[in-house]
């Protein structure tokens, strides 16, 4: 069945793509959609506003999808880099300051659950909660924030009280270390 | 910002976790430096790996982008545009919302039985079979076409726009299949991520129809392009078991996969 498109490559796909095949779209968005929009939607904790940027994301993909640089990294970490992205753009964003409020004050009343215990409670792979598990607290809690959190490095370091040359390390070293483990896994790339 | 300042803030910039007026000269020098960029790489797959979460793309929002790509006139939209090569891309020719139907309706039973492997308010035991009827169908439509035939039978079938895609999912294995149903009931199993069984094993495809469970065929351990027909008036879903070799006339297993209309 190779030429059904989902047994073609990602790249493959990206090629068709910039000959204008709408069916190539919608192979990647089943491929990745998923997990795009449950990054979005985790972050943003609103479905439509994680629609809206799932939307965006794959129209990016659509209208310029020559800025995919296999040689760069995967296809997914591609998407999903630019779903954080935006998602965190909103987060930030002036216009977004009501949303994030309503976040946070949401974060700190839904039942006593930190951002850690909520990291945990995602879906997340076995093997990707037992990496996590290994990495020092410090390196840990500067990811979650960072990443789950959508904080930057340097609110991660007030927020933790602890110096900002201190959590660029630990972020670092963090990923680095968790790279390192589910390459053990075969699941990272291995540095 | 110079090579090592730029190193010590990558993770940050592989997270977005860097402030605005940092992230430009990063992405520039990233761009320049070999060495910063394959360390980028590392950092945004072990950050993909940390998103993925969730196992199906909500159909409702693929609509909202079809809608855009014919808003804004693409190629594929116009009737004048000229397939880039028909044969070997037929799949693209289907309907895209025809496409998510099946996800879609696997993301609402999933949401409908909580989590949990679906159908399972469709106990299979429960059911009635048909198994004969079913096989002996298999049989004639697989002495009817031969290997390569049925391969290129299965893409005409996902080729056709009269024609369903399903994909049926579950989301304790991540394991999925995608099977076309013809008008007239005749369907394929098309593709799938089955993991191969022992020998003294196989799958079984079942057909919902008006609510009961019908075999709808043998799989085998480690299927192939399989045809099957069904009674199309009434379907309502299908389910794939794992069972003794030879198949049962009704399972008492939970399906490995299932897909049931919304």
């Amino acid at each position: 069945m190779e030429a059904v498109l989902n047994a073609r490559t990602d790249a493959s796909l990206v090629e068709m793509i910039e000959e204008r095949q709408q069916g190539a779209l919608a192979e990647v968005y089943r491929r990745h959609g998923g997990p795009v929009f449950g990054l979005a939607k985790r972050l943003l904790r609103d479905p439509d506003l994680a629609q809206e940027i799932v939307q965006e994301v794959m129209l990016r993909l659509w209208n310029n999808p020559e800025k995919f640089d296999a040689d760069r990294g995967s296809l997914r970490s591609y998407l999903l880099s630019h779903t954080h992205g935006r998602s965190v753009d909103l987060i930030r964003s002036e216009s977004a300051r009501r949303i994030r409020e309503e976040r946070d004050a949401r974060l700190a009343v839904e039942a006593g659950l930190s951002l850690e215990e909520e990291v945990w409670e995602m879906a997340l792979a076995d093997h990707v909660k037992s990496a996590l598990a290994q990495l020092g607290d410090g390196e840990r809690r500067a990811i979650e924030l960072a990443y789950f959190g959508g904080y930057t490095y340097r609110e991660v370091a007030e927020l933790l009280d602890t110096p900002e040359g201190t959590i660029k390390s630990r972020i670092r070293s963090g990923l680095q270390r968790l790279n390192g483990l589910l390459a053990k896994s075969g699941l990272a790339p291995v540095g | 910002m110079d090579h090592s300042e730029v190193v010590e803030l990558l993770g940050a910039y592989a997270l977005n976790a860097v402030d605005s007026d940092e992230s430009g000269p990063i992405g520039a020098h990233v761009d320049a430096c070999v060495e910063c960029a394959e360390e980028l790489r590392q950092h945004l797959q072990v950050a993909a790996l940390l998103s993925a979460s969730e196992l199906f793309a909500p159909a409702p929002i693929w609509d909202s982008i079809a809608d855009e790509l014919t808003d804004n006139g693409s190629p594929t939209s116009q009737p004048t545009s000229e397939p880039a090569s028909p044969a070997p891309t037929g799949a693209e020719v289907i309907p895209l919302r025809t496409r998510w139907l099946g996800p879609l309706a696997v993301a609402a039973a999933f949401a409908l039985l909580a989590g949990a492997v679906v159908v399972q308010s469709v106990r299979l035991s429960t059911a009635t079979s048909d198994l004969n009827t079913a096989q002996a169908a298999v049989s004639d439509l697989t002495e009817a076409l031969a290997e390569p035939a049925l391969a290129s039978a299965a893409q005409q079938a996902l080729a056709d726009p009269q024609a369903r895609q399903v994909m049926l999912g579950s989301q304790s294995s991540g394991s999925n299949a995608i099977i076309v149903l013809m008008p007239d009931g005749t369907g394929y199993l098309a593709e799938h991520s089955l993991q191969p069984l022992p020998a003294d094993r196989t799958y079984q495809l079942w057909a919902i129809i008006d609510g009961k469970v019908i075999s709808a065929g043998i799989l085998g351990p480690n299927p192939g392009v399989v045809p099957f027909h069904i009674d199309p008036e009434g379907f309502e879903g299908f389910a794939i078991t794992e069972e003794v070799v030879g198949g049962v006339e009704s399972s008492q297993n939970d399906p490995v996969v299932a897909w049931v209309a919304a």
